[in-house]
């Protein structure tokens, strides 16, 4: 038996002790357990408004249930829900929820509270499906007393007597309504065929009305036989009707479908599985203001959208993505006709292969058997003797068809050769070069008998059906459309050769001719010949198509599977949220708006929609609202490019920002499709919305947002989102005598903050230690689950951001070129060492050594000091140079210059300038520090100590370098972002079992 | 010395060896019989101990009339039973009995070691008198320069006397009166006429360990020359050929050693030129190298200089470069001014025309703001006309939300947007709220 504990009362608002109702907690705790222990499935439901409490009642209940087991909900806050109607809106969705956990019984726990204390929530009034027991008041309960294991004993009998199972609903007794969207006839499209063909069948099972394109299309097919209305009237009448069916093509067709399915959910039947021609179309003709970019968007993310505004043509574009997750998403149910269009969709939205589809093959009415009489006028018709022997490809031709392959075998085989056979292409020739090359090469053939007909109209196709002794139908690098045409061949009995292309590699080997799907052309010609040849063959061939079609492929056998899969759809998404919404849709008028936003959040929340694949959100905040230009944010943007370049298997880069002002992220498009150069207007910036599965990075260092956003994040958490940071460095932690007043405390806020969530990715080995070490010591709970990772940076030789010289360079350049030159890049911070580089230098100038101390740097905080000594230097300007603001430019060029790089830190998170300077030759000369050895290795001299033994290994350096031993930066190994960002994955993601 | 005839024939067959094992060992004397056959058609031979006949055999196979005697008369009766011609006699007695120059050959093989030295003496002297000139002598002996023969093997045969060294046999001829003898030395090892082998037990066991000594009567010189051959060669190995091949071998390998060893020092000498040569070569090239890297260090800082340099040609390109950009973007700018100087003119002075148009407060307002002042309450009414403005627009104005700044508040944003998900759940509900529906719909 299932039980559901409904608990959420019992958590109290934040601000409020636990006590009140504490001896209620213990109580259902208690209970929980001892049903558990009776075998009984037990759940429970907590209420996830406050985020905190919400994990803390998880956590506490951990040991008890299984974490499946306990499920939390989010309910709108008790202040955003004033009027009666709101509370029962919320009424239907805390019901719904209960559904979807489908219990046989029901435990209200809001009543068990000490007598005389209020209650925050109101016992709901809605009747729930299960029955519910209340709770009995209890005066006081600690767990201990035999009285209090009485209390349990009792309410568990009550909750055994009251379960019943629930009834199977009853089937209705009289016809459904059906709201059948798609082309008919005459609109010229082989889905409007289909349909035609399909509608009298379904008819048999329920009452049809035809909503096709008013504008498109005046006179439909069929048009006696149901009513004809137009999109506007389903959406006045959508509540009119119990089913809706729509077909979805890659045409023009389709256009008005697509909002009407935003609006009206239904069963979609998708006979194309590439829909972004249909996307262009409403782009570009009906206004629908960046529709292709907007699909691109959602069913691929951030690459397919580059791609088109940059890299790609249309064409090509349009060929490599589908753009039909926005069509899947709001389905209730799919029928697709290939086994291949199921494959396309698990391959491109692996997160939604919990949809509900199913595989309807395309209906054919069987042909009717004529006698031998008929066909024999047929063929004298088209010029044939009884000798002859015809053999046609049917459909358009195009490069898809392979038509340049069948003729060139026929050329080169025995039928080309014999004035007998005929070969004849039934369809409109390509337009374009393609045609052209086809048509030369009929011209050019020795024996004349290939021709092509043209557009053939219904009459002259089934002429060509009933005539033919042999039809090819040959597909290459098509997209997944289902092939119509030959089952057109099968169903008139003619023996088909096909190769094992899409969905023609599903059809049974006896029935036809199958070649490999990459062939070649000898065996297509043996093909040909077996069957030129062999009569018998033909005739089995041709019979087993036949009887294949007529038995999976008859309008009766389709009809019926359609009205069972909607049945089904209908039936199985009763949990989901489109009956909810149907039920609060009617209390909506009563709903103001604030508050009908509200709940639509809520139920939003609640429900989530599929989406193709798994959420990566990136925190990118920092960066959205000003763009600084700092080294953190450099990392962030190259992590970014390169995750967008490439994102990994399964999942989409969604970039986010959230601020301090106001709880809540939003996906960051705009930013980001400046940040890729398209144009920022063609998405907005909406609310996130999250699931279990999705993966929360924090990339950026936000102090402030961070700490105020806390309880989203916990929010997040509890749905099952994981939340990692990346830290960069504990420095004002670790060296808080050199950074602002009240930095450390920041810091050591901040790094209390992301120690409670699941994870820190750091980028070097060095911090990753320094962080375990300082979780141990100051939040050691959190030692054994935090998991702590690291990742390389990665340092591409960068291209040129800024450009820009001051007036002034070109003397700095000429005094920095004139000696030697060493070089400090960097903020002149306290902790850069620029003090201690600066005594070094005063001893080295003392002793007589001409060299110069370059430091290209702004004047950070806590310098004033240093800032005035080195202004009123009696070398400035001649052996000590100080660029205060250098643009990217300004600084290749003194990199350029320089000879040596000096590096002083007392402590940093990784050391890119390292890097940079042993990118561009200069040696390298740094403190030996764990994370400078970690990013150097060999490669660089190292000092221990103060000024002297800087100045000793400047020293050392000069006296190696005239002997030309000095040791050199050339061997430095680093990664490219694009490595570095693969690693990075690996970390983030856990995929890599080695700690740190 | 006597001993019982049946006692020596036992020990015969034990030790002396097979028939024809015998007769291959006589083999050897044939040098000197061939040239008797030439000189006399049918020799006479007599053969002193003839024992089993095995030599008489021979001698008859050669042509020879041969005659035996012993004094074992077993023997010669297995002599007799061969039909050979033989007598029970004494040795001497028998040649006593001989007439001179009557015979070609007199041997007597292994009976001297068992004769006393007197009857030896006798018995040679009478050989020499019944040999016919260039008559051939033959008496076979163990040799004790065979130390195994001299020292052990000789005294095997209790009869043997004493071992009759080689010189004093040879002498004892050569004193009666012969022309010349030889010594033959018989049954050595045949492995052992391999100059190269020798061992030291090769010397102590392997010279030969019998010998005969031949001796020829005189004659004239043409018969004496046909066996000038016989006895010109040399025969077996004696004690000091194979103690002076040991020694050789010895003399050999001391010498190889000493070349060996000079070898080795000369070795050593060239490995230690060597060694220098390549401490030299190492030193040589380290120095190279450290050249090599003073004139990279020296390359290096040209080439940096070269760069910086250029970085700084570089530098002042780009100034140049910038300082082009702005003036001309001054220039641009200069001309765009001066084309909307005549416009933005042209809109100052309207905004001064709008300025004096200001409405100004109606007549009605003007009266009673008048009326006010005089009763002394326009400043009251003012402020209460203020305040009633202030309400009125905030109630129409929707209320913000109040910023938060601290965690802990609700958590359903009451932001003015809604998610894509929420949106589209917002957009069902207003469509499914304003559409018509079915009575009883749930």
């Amino acid at each position: 038996m299932r039980v559901l504990l409904d608990i959420r009362a019992l958590i109290p608002a934040s601000g409020s002790s636990y006590a009140p109702t504490a001896p209620a907690w213990v109580f259902c705790r208690a209970l929980a357990k001892a049903m558990r222990d009776k075998q009984h499935d037990v759940h429970v439901l907590l209420d996830g408004q406050q985020a905190e409490n919400a994990a803390q009642a998880r956590d506490s209940l951990k040991d008890i249930l299984a974490v499946e087991s306990i499920h939390i909900w989010l309910s709108p806050s008790p202040d955003s829900v004033r009027t009666d109607t709101a509370r029962k809106a919320v009424g239907y969705l805390h019901a719904a929820i209960v559904a979807r956990i489908c219990p046989d019984v029901v435990f209200d726990a809001t009543s068990v509270v000490l007598a005389g204390e209020a209650i925050t929530a109101p016992p709901s009034e809605i009747a729930l499906g299960p029955p519910i027991v209340r709770a009995t008041a209890l005066q006081h309960f600690d767990g201990n007393s035999c009285a209090d294991a009485q209390a349990i004993k009792e309410t568990i009998e009550r909750l055994e007597r009251a379960a019943v199972q629930t009834a199977n609903q009853p089937s209705s007794a009289e016809r459904l309504r059906l709201a059948f969207v798609s082309p008919l006839p005459p609109q010229r499209s082989g889905i409007a065929d289909y349909s035609a063909e399909l509608l009298p069948e379904l008819a048999k099972y329920y009452e049809i009305e035809l909503i096709v394109d008013a504008q498109r299309l005046k006179q439909p097919a069929l048009s006696t036989q149901f009513p004809v209305r137009d999109a506007a009237y389903l959406i006045s009448h959508a509540g009119t009707y119990d089913r809706v069916l729509y077909h979805f093509g890659n045409s023009e067709f389709h256009e008005y479908m697509f909002e009407l399915l935003e609006v009206v959910p239904g069963t979609v039947v998708l006979h194309d599985f590439f829909l972004g021609d249909a996307q262009w179309h409403l782009e570009h003709f009906s206004g629908k203001r960046n529709g292709l970019a907007r699909a691109l968007y959602a069913s691929h993310g951030y690459r397919a959208l580059a791609d088109r505004m940059q890299r790609l043509e249309l064409s090509a574009v349009v060929a490599q993505y589908p753009c039909s997750f926005e069509i899947i998403r709001r389905a209730q149910g799919i029928i697709v006709h290939s086994h291949y269009s199921l494959s396309l969709l698990k391959h491109w939205y692996a997160e939604s292969s919990g949809l509900q589809t199913t595989l309807i093959p395309l209906l054919r009415r069987a042909a009717e058997t004529y006698t031998d009489g008929s066909r024999e006028a047929d063929r004298r018709e088209l010029g044939l003797t009884d000798d002859d022997f015809l053999v046609c490809a049917f459909g358009l031709l195009g490069p898809t068809k392979l038509n340049d392959r069948l003729l060139r075998v026929w050329k080169n085989s025995a039928l080309g050769a014999s004035p007998r056979c005929r070969l004849v292409f039934v369809g409109e020739n390509a337009n374009g070069a393609y045609g052209d090359a086809i048509r030369a090469e009929i011209e050019r053939l020795p024996v004349a008998n290939v021709e092509i007909t043209g557009w053939a109209d219904e009459a002259m196709f089934r002429r060509y059906l009933r005539a033919a002794d042999l039809a090819v139908q040959l597909r290459g690098r098509s997209r997944g459309e289902t092939s119509a045409a030959i089952l057109d061949t099968m169903n008139h009995g003619v023996a088909t050769i096909a190769n094992a292309h899409g969905a023609m590699a599903w059809l049974p080997k006896d029935s036809v001719c199958m070649l490999e799907d990459e062939f070649t052309d000898a065996q297509l010609d043996d093909a040909l010949s077996s069957i030129w040849r062999d009569a018998e063959l033909r005739k089995t061939f041709g019979s087993n198509a036949r009887s294949y079609i007529a038995e999976h492929h008859s309008p009766q056998h389709c009809g019926e599977q359609y009205a069972h899969a909607m049945e089904r759809f209908a039936r199985c998404g009763g949990y989901e949220r489109n009956p909810l919404v149907a039920k609060v849709a009617q209390l909506a008028p009563d709903l103001d708006a604030g508050e009908k936003r509200v709940i639509s959040s809520a139920i939003a929340a609640n429900f989530p929609t599929p989406r193709p694949a798994k959420q990566l959100l990136l925190d990118v905040s920092s960066m959205v609202y000003q763009d600084l230009h700092t080294g953190i944010q450099r990392v962030v943007k190259s992590l970014l490019r390169a995750l967008i370049e490439s994102p990994p298997e399964g999942y989409r880069v969604e970039p986010v920002y959230g601020g301090s002002h106001q709880l809540g992220y939003r996906y960051a498009r705009r930013y980001t499709l400046k940040f890729l150069g398209c144009p920022e207007d063609t998405l907005d910036d909406a609310p996130i919305s999250f699931a279990k599965g999705d993966e929360f990075i924090g990339l950026d260092l936000m102090h402030d947002p961070v700490y105020f956003q806390t309880p989203y994040f916990r929010q997040m958490h509890n749905a099952g989102v994981r939340v990692q940071f990346v830290v960069y460095d504990l420095l004002p932690v670790l060296l808080p005598h050199r950074f602002p007043q009240g930095s450390a405390d920041l810091h050591t806020r901040w790094l209390r903050t992301i120690a409670e969530f699941d994870g820190a990715v750091c980028i070097s080995k060095a911090v990753a230690n320094e962080l375990t070490d300082w979780v141990a010591d100051n939040a050691p709970h959190r030692s054994p689950k935090l998991r702590i990772r690291s990742f390389p940076l990665g340092a591409d030789l960068s291209t040129v951001a800024s450009k820009g010289l001051p007036p002034s360079a070109a003397d700095t350049m000429r005094t920095i070129a004139s000696r030697l030159s060493f070089l400090m890049v960097g903020t002149v911070e306290p902790r850069k060492g620029h003090e201690l580089a600066l005594d070094a230098f005063e001893q080295l100038w003392t002793a007589g050594h001409d060299i110069n101390l370059v430091i290209v740097g702004k004047q950070g905080w806590m310098v004033e000091e240093l800032a005035q000594r080195l202004r009123r230097h009696h070398e400035y300007a001649r052996r000590l140079v100080w660029i205060e603001k250098a643009s990217d430019e300004y600084l290749e060029l003194v990199y350029a210059a320089s000879t040596c790089l000096i590096t002083a830190s007392e402590g940093e998170g990784f050391g890119l300038p390292l890097i940079e300077g042993a990118q561009r030759g200069l040696s390298l000369i740094s403190r030996d520090l764990p994370v400078f050895r970690e990013v150097c290795g060999e490669h660089a001299l190292y000092f221990e100590g103060q000024a002297p033994a800087l100045a000793d290994a400047v020293r050392h350096w000069i006296n190696m370098a005239s002997d030309g031993i000095q040791i050199r930066s050339e061997g430095l190994s680093y990664l490219n972002w694009q490595q570095s960002a693969e690693r990075f994955i690996e970390a983030a993601l856990w995929k890599r079992d080695t700690p740190v | 010395m006597q001993m019982s005839a049946p006692f020596y024939r036992a020990f015969e067959d034990k030790y002396r060896g097979s028939r024809e094992l015998i007769k291959s060992r006589l083999e050897a004397y044939h040098p000197f019989l061939s040239p008797l056959r030439e000189l006399h058609a049918r020799p006479q031979a007599l053969d002193i101990g003839c024992g089993r006949g095995e030599w008489l055999e021979l001698l008859g196979e050669q042509g020879f009339a041969a005659r035996g005697i012993d004094l074992d008369d077993s023997m010669l009766q297995a002599c007799r039973e061969r039909g050979l011609d033989v007598a029970l006699s004494d040795g001497l007695a028998a040649l006593r009995e001989t007439p001179s120059s009557s015979l070609a050959l007199v041997s007597a093989f292994h009976v001297v070691e068992h004769i006393v030295f007197e009857d030896l003496q006798a018995m040679v002297v009478e050989a020499l008198r019944v040999l016919l000139p260039g008559g051939i002598l033959v008496l076979e002996t163990p040799n004790p320069e065979n130390l195994e023969v001299g020292t052990s093997s000789f005294y095997l045969d209790p009869s043997h006397i004493k071992p009759l060294p080689p010189q004093l046999l040879a002498f004892v001829a050569d004193h009666a009166g012969f022309e010349r003898k030889t010594i033959l030395r018989l049954q050595e090892a045949d492995e052992l006429h391999d100059e190269s082998s020798i061992s030291l037990m090769a010397v102590l066991t392997g010279v030969s360990p019998d010998y005969a000594v031949v001796a020829q009567k005189h004659a004239a010189t043409d018969v004496l020359r046909l066996h000038d051959a016989a006895f010109s060669k040399q025969y077996g190995l004696s004690l000091s050929m194979l103690a002076q091949r040991y020694d050789d071998r010895y003399a050999l390998a001391e010498q190889r050693q000493a070349h060996v060893e000079q070898g080795q020092a000369r070795a050593e000498q060239l490995y230690l030129q060597a060694e220098t040569r390549l401490n030299e070569a190492a030193a040589a090239a380290t120095s190279s190298e450290q050249q090599l890297r003073r004139l990279v260090a020296a390359c290096e800082s040209r080439v940096r200089q070269a760069k910086t340099s250029i970085a700084v040609l570089e530098a002042r390109v780009a100034l140049l470069e910038q300082q082009g950009l702005q003036t001309q973007a001054q220039l641009d700018r200069f001309d765009a001014l001066r084309s909307a100087s005549g416009a933005s003119f042209i809109g100052r002075l309207h905004a001064i025309k709008m300025f004096l148009r200001h409405p100004r407060p109606g007549p009605v307002v003007r009266l009673v703001s008048k009326i006010a002042r005089k009763l002394g309450v326009h400043g009251p009414l003012r402020a209460v006309y203020l305040r009633l403005r202030n309400m009125v627009l905030t109630r129409l104005r929707p209320p913000t939300p109040s910023p938060e700044r601290t965690p802990g508040s609700s958590v359903i944003p009451l932001s003015s947007e809604l998610s894509d998900d929420a949106q589209s759940v917002w957009n069902q509900l207003h469509t499914l709220s304003h559409s018509k529906n079915k009575q009883g719909v749930d």
